[in-house]
């Protein structure tokens, strides 16, 4: 059922794809990894940047949620800047996770979530309190940081 | 083989070159010669040409050849008529034999060694140092006196075993050596021994070891042995004493589980699977498309309030939270809404012809979709997480887990971290008394723990709903007053209130809770749930935008009763995942501690 599941979820955002979003699958024969590469949202921080992401779908899927991980660095307080680059997403927790949800609902999640970051939900806390105490360093950092790492 | 021991004596023995050689060895009696038995042997190398021969054999000095120095040297500890080769049996008649040679240098311990020609007539070579004239042990075999300047090799290329023995004890052995080199007469106490052997008869100092492959214990090994067998007898009592422990309380947690004593959510189920035959038991019918009516609405306010959303989505949360009415009454169906797609499989329906299985919230599926869900994941419905089997129903029909120790330990966990509320909470200790709701509103040390450990807030809940009692709806109407400051405990108590809201339920909290209030009165179990429910809307979101995230965030998580976060210190904590947190993650933990997790039970 997931694989049938998935192929539809699939083609359905090839032929409507959402907005500044290119999924790709890097292996053909396993439609449990996905790559997406996501622009970043025009009027945000992250503006002019190509942010590679990997999403993996659990076998379990969609009983299980997927897993999303950001590939390109990025200065974000809701994504762990390590070599994981996890993204916090309460819609992906166990527990939270709906199998009525769909991947096109996680991405946009994931860009609304470039446009307007959580600093309460944080995984990098240094970089929360930067973005609710002095949000013009967060800014620079930010746009150094997509052109250093995200550049087109 | 390191040698334990050697014992040396005289024995007395017919010459084999005479014809009809009497065969038999005797040895000679103490009182007439000598026997002495040696402990403090240094086995200098056990190279073993005989392999599992006995090491045993006649005792003579290696003759040196007369151009060697050594032989010079050596006449100070070996006397001239000291037993040699020649003066044993010859080597046709198979005697063993052991070589005998003071080690007072390493050049002439090598001349001692040389002149073992073949080396293999020989069962082992014994030295003794003469410079030593105690009968104290030598000196160990890694000791440098034990040195021939050729990095121990010499222990390899010599085909026999080596010890030393005490330089007293082989000074002495030299001088007997000396007596018992001829023929009878000339051994002391030669009248006693001519009685019993004849003149041509060999009388000659024998040696024997016993080694370390024997097949008698030592007596240390003996001890440990005895040691490690009472350890083991020691460990399987207390194993099987805990196995026993463990299975008691694997049974005793089975009774009050199905005696509905123990929320589910303390064992680390939220949400238990369903059995067979309550799936069975939901309606199943033809899918009748309806596409005029409103779309089901989903209850969706945690998603968009606890997930990250851009700023309009936020709103759109809130207004939904304000028009979500509780669940469909019993008149409404699924037909009164339209739902076109399973949302699992994300396939249509087709009308009139798929068969669809409807939940109690009145969302469809496919039943191949949603069976082996609620099977094997959770009864909880995919889409709005309710439970799927009603409360009243009771927690014996539910397919209850096997008990594992895991469980025993997390309920008894569980069951501490609840008592232990009961105690600040001063007068609130009685849960059934009326008044142990003051501690709730106010701010007494129960409020203080509900704000830690806020999962026990639903059991507070179960335990006041059990009380169909006007009360209830006395803390709901004080609402309007506590509307004047929204204050996180307003918060929680909306929360807590709504959580007993039948399309809201936090699972298992509250299912003892209605278990016990549905049967006895629907009614004012109905009403409880609206005043219950009363709170939420009455606790209006705070103004700015920012705190206003917040409010909705706590509100959506205190209503789901679920961890928010792993960065979250705040309140909505449920007592499950404060257990899941303090559990070691079972993947995580090493072998070893699982094997002695088996072993003993309840070991942590």
């Amino acid at each position: 059922m997931s694989q049938k599941r998935i192929a539809k979820e699939f083609g359905d955002l090839q032929k409507t794809p959402l907005d500044g979003i290119k999924i790709i699958l890097p292996n053909e024969a396993d439609m449990l990894q996905w790559q997406i590469t996501m622009e970043g949202p025009k009027g945000s921080a992250y503006e002019g940047g190509n942010f590679v992401l990997s999403l993996s779908l659990p076998k379990e899927y969609p009983f299980k949620p997927p897993t999303l991980s950001f590939k390109t660095k990025i200065y974000h307080p809701n994504v762990t800047n390590d070599d994981k680059g996890s993204m916090c997403l309460g819609l992906l927790r166990p527990d939270e996770w709906k199998p009525s949800s769909k991947i096109d609902t996680v991405l946009e999640f994931a860009r609304g979530l470039l446009v307007d970051p959580q600093p309460d939900d944080a995984v990098e806390q240094g970089i929360a309190r930067e973005y609710r105490e002095n949000r013009k360093e967060f800014l620079k950092t930010a746009k150094a940081w997509v052109k250093q790492y995200a550049k087109k | 083989m390191a040698a334990q021991n050697v014992d040396t004596f005289v024995i007395g023995f017919s010459d084999p070159a005479i014809p009809n050689p009497d065969p038999i060895r005797s040895r000679v009696n103490v009182s007439q010669a000598f026997d002495l038995s040696i402990n403090n042997v240094v086995t200098l190398s056990t190279n073993t040409a005989n392999g599992n021969d006995d090491i045993a054999g006649l005792l003579y000095v290696p003759t040196l050849s007369p151009t060697d120095p050594c032989a010079n040297a050596s006449k100070q500890y070996v006397p001239n008529n000291v037993t040699r080769l020649e003066n044993l049996p010859p080597t046709q008649y198979q005697y063993k034999y052991t070589a005998f040679a003071p080690w007072f240098s390493a050049e002439c311990t090598k001349s001692y060694l040389a002149a073992i020609v073949p080396p293999n007539i020989i069962t082992s070579f014994i030295f003794y140092q003469p410079s030593s004239n105690t009968d104290a042990s030598p000196p160990g075999p890694s000791d440098p006196t034990w040195g021939l300047q050729d990095g121990g090799s010499w222990k390899k290329n010599n085909p026999f075993p080596v010890y030393a023995i005490p330089g007293s004890n082989g000074a002495f052995f030299m001088q007997q050596l000396a007596q018992y080199s001829g023929n009878t007469s000339q051994a002391p106490n030669s009248d006693l021994l001519s009685k019993e052997f004849s003149p041509s008869d060999y009388i000659r100092v024998f040696s024997t070891f016993t080694t370390a492959s024997g097949t008698s214990l030592p007596t240390l090994w003996a001890f440990l042995l005895i040691v490690l067998g009472v350890v083991l007898v020691l460990v399987a009592i207390t194993s099987f004493a805990m196995h026993f422990i463990q299975r008691r309380a694997r049974r005793d947690l089975q009774r009050r589980l199905q005696n509905g004593e123990v929320p589910l959510e303390w064992l680390g189920i939220k949400a238990p699977r369903m059995t067979q035959e309550d799936v069975d038991a939901l309606p199943l019918g033809p899918y009748i498309p309806n596409e005029n009516k409103p779309t089901l609405p989903l209850n969706d306010n945690s998603e968009s309030t606890t997930a990250p959303a851009s700023p309009q989505k936020g709103s759109t949360a809130q207004q939904k939270d304000g028009t979500i009415q509780p669940p469909p009454s019993a008149a409404t169906s699924p037909q009164d809404y339209n739902q076109p797609t399973c949302p699992i499989c994300l396939e249509d329906y087709i009308p009139h012809s798929t068969r669809v299985r409807s939940l109690p919230c009145h969302h469809i599926y496919h039943p191949d979709c949603i069976d082996r869900y609620l099977l094997r994941t959770s009864s909880l419905c995919p889409i709005c997480k309710t439970k799927v089997v009603p409360p009243s129903h009771g927690i014996g029909r539910v397919a209850l887990p096997r008990i594992n120790n895991t469980m025993v330990r997390r309920e008894r966990y569980a069951r501490r971290l609840a008592q232990r509320t009961d105690q600040p909470s001063g007068g609130g200790n009685g849960y059934g008394e009326p008044q142990s709701l003051v501690p709730f509103s106010g701010s007494g040390g129960f409020r203080r723990w509900v704000r830690r450990v806020p999962g026990v807030g639903f059991v507070g809940t179960a335990l006041l709903a059990r009380e169909p009692n006007p009360s209830t709806a006395a803390t709901a109407g004080e609402g309007p007053q506590r509307r004047q400051q929204p204050t996180e405990s307003q918060i929680e108590m909306g929360a807590i209130g709504s959580s007993s809201r039948p399309n809201q339920r936090p699972f298992a909290g509250t299912a003892a809770a209605a278990d016990n209030a549905a049967p006895s009165s629907p009614n004012g179990a109905a009403a409880e749930q609206n005043n219950a429910a009363a709170p939420v809307p009455d606790a209006p979101p705070p103004a700015d935008a920012e705190s206003r995230r917040e409010w909705a965030r706590r509100r959506a998580s205190a209503l789901l009763g679920r961890h928010p976060g792993p960065n979250d210190n705040d309140d909505s904590a449920a007592v499950a995942d404060q257990i899941t947190a303090a559990e070691p993650d079972e993947a995580r933990r090493p072998g070893w501690r699982k094997a002695v997790g088996k072993a003993f039970p309840g070991f942590r």
